[in-house]
């Protein structure tokens, strides 16, 4: 299944990667203004090294600006983008020949194993951990749908996968979420 | 009308987009919120996934590096677009303006042959009224009649 746009119902982003095609300056910096921090996110999700990750992510925008002309709006930008992103992503790994490893137990952070203290910033830092402790294709799932709103069908769009695999994905990262975050989780789920 | 879903259905949703129906398949919103509603064990099932929901959306946006945004923006001066050739405004322009000026030139090409021969009807012309002959001799009528009907043609050629 597929997240396609009617041409009647083309949004703002897709307003404006046709005006990048146009060779719109300004409105391709507006695209760098929404989603250079998510798809910076999301790359470093991915390969796990920010310089690498922004190496993607200008790649992805380099992309944006030679190619928006040949953008056609069947899929929303973010879909797009996303796409782009984790394709690049994938042939660097492929580059270094290796997937991601996952970290030994004994490189968790402990933040994410002992989340006792309940202050806003220390659970941001478990979650991160918690994250960056999650298989790759799982946190990547988790990343596109619970962090950057897409769709479970645009997610198993940009990785390539059915949407049912993506279920399955976001499932097994959210059981494995939970059982890091425990501490925070019954805390947040006591005060509701 | 909506079908209806199965707890198990219900149990795989949440499971995999939580406790956020927003994020729930188009297809299947409806039906899992009325079954949430109606049934205990899937309202339990939805609150027990809103605690996690809450912590991911703490996490809050990443930042950019303003060095790191800055290369960003700088990427359409150092890059030319790859744009498909007749999608370029810089090019329909000259090409039109060539095509006009091809359209202009055949136009010109065929008037000017009139115009030749029209020069050579008129040189024959004036061979003909120079070949009159002059005032001092004596001229039939008719002579007269024809040298004068030359140089009308002549004025009229003019004009």
């Amino acid at each position: 299944m597929s997240h396609s746009q009617h041409p009647a119902e083309i949004d703002d982003d897709a307003l404006l990667v046709l005006r990048v095609g146009e060779g719109d300056v300004a409105a391709y910096r507006e695209l760098v203004k929404r989603y250079a921090a998510k798809l910076s996110r999301f790359a470093e999700r991915s390969l796990r090294d920010g310089s690498e990750a922004e190496d993607v992510v200008q790649e992805t925008f380099l992309r944006l600006w030679q190619r928006a002309g040949e953008y056609e709006p069947k899929a929303r930008v973010t879909t797009w983008l996303h796409r782009i992103t984790h394709n690049l992503a994938v042939d660097r790994l492929r580059a270094r020949g290796r997937t991601l490893p996952l970290p030994e137990e004994d490189e968790m952070p402990v933040s994410a194993r002992q989340p006792t203290l309940l202050d806003e910033k220390r659970r941001v830092v478990a979650l991160e951990a918690a994250l960056a402790a999650l298989p790759e294709r799982q946190a990547t799932a988790i990343v596109l749908v619970h962090l950057h709103g897409l769709t479970g069908a645009e997610a198993a769009e940009v990785l390539g996968v059915g949407v049912e695999a993506v279920e399955s994905l976001l499932a097994r990262g959210r059981r494995a979420l939970k059982s890091e975050l425990s501490g925070f989780v019954k805390a947040e789920g006591g005060a509701a | 009308m909506k079908t209806p879903l199965s707890l198990e259905r219900f149990r795989a949703l949440i499971a995999a987009y939580g406790a956020r129906p927003e994020l729930w398949p188009d297809a299947e919103r409806a039906a899992a919120l009325s079954l949430r509603d109606a049934s205990a064990e899937a309202r339990a099932l939805f609150d027990a996934e809103a605690a996690l929901d809450a912590t991911l959306g703490a996490l809050p946006e990443a930042d950019v590096a303003p060095d790191f945004l800055r290369r960003l923006n700088e990427v359409p001066l150092r890059a030319p677009q790859k744009r498909r050739w007749f999608a370029l405004p810089g090019v329909w322009i000259p090409a039109v303006s060539w095509a006009f000026a091809a359209v202009l030139g055949l136009g010109l090409g065929f008037s000017s042959d009139l115009l030749e021969t029209d020069e050579a009807d008129a040189t024959r012309v004036a061979a003909v009224a120079s070949a009159a002959p002059s005032g001092e001799s004596a001229a039939a009528p008719g002579e007269e009649d024809f040298g004068a009907l030359a140089l009308d043609a002549l004025d009229e050629l003019e004009e």
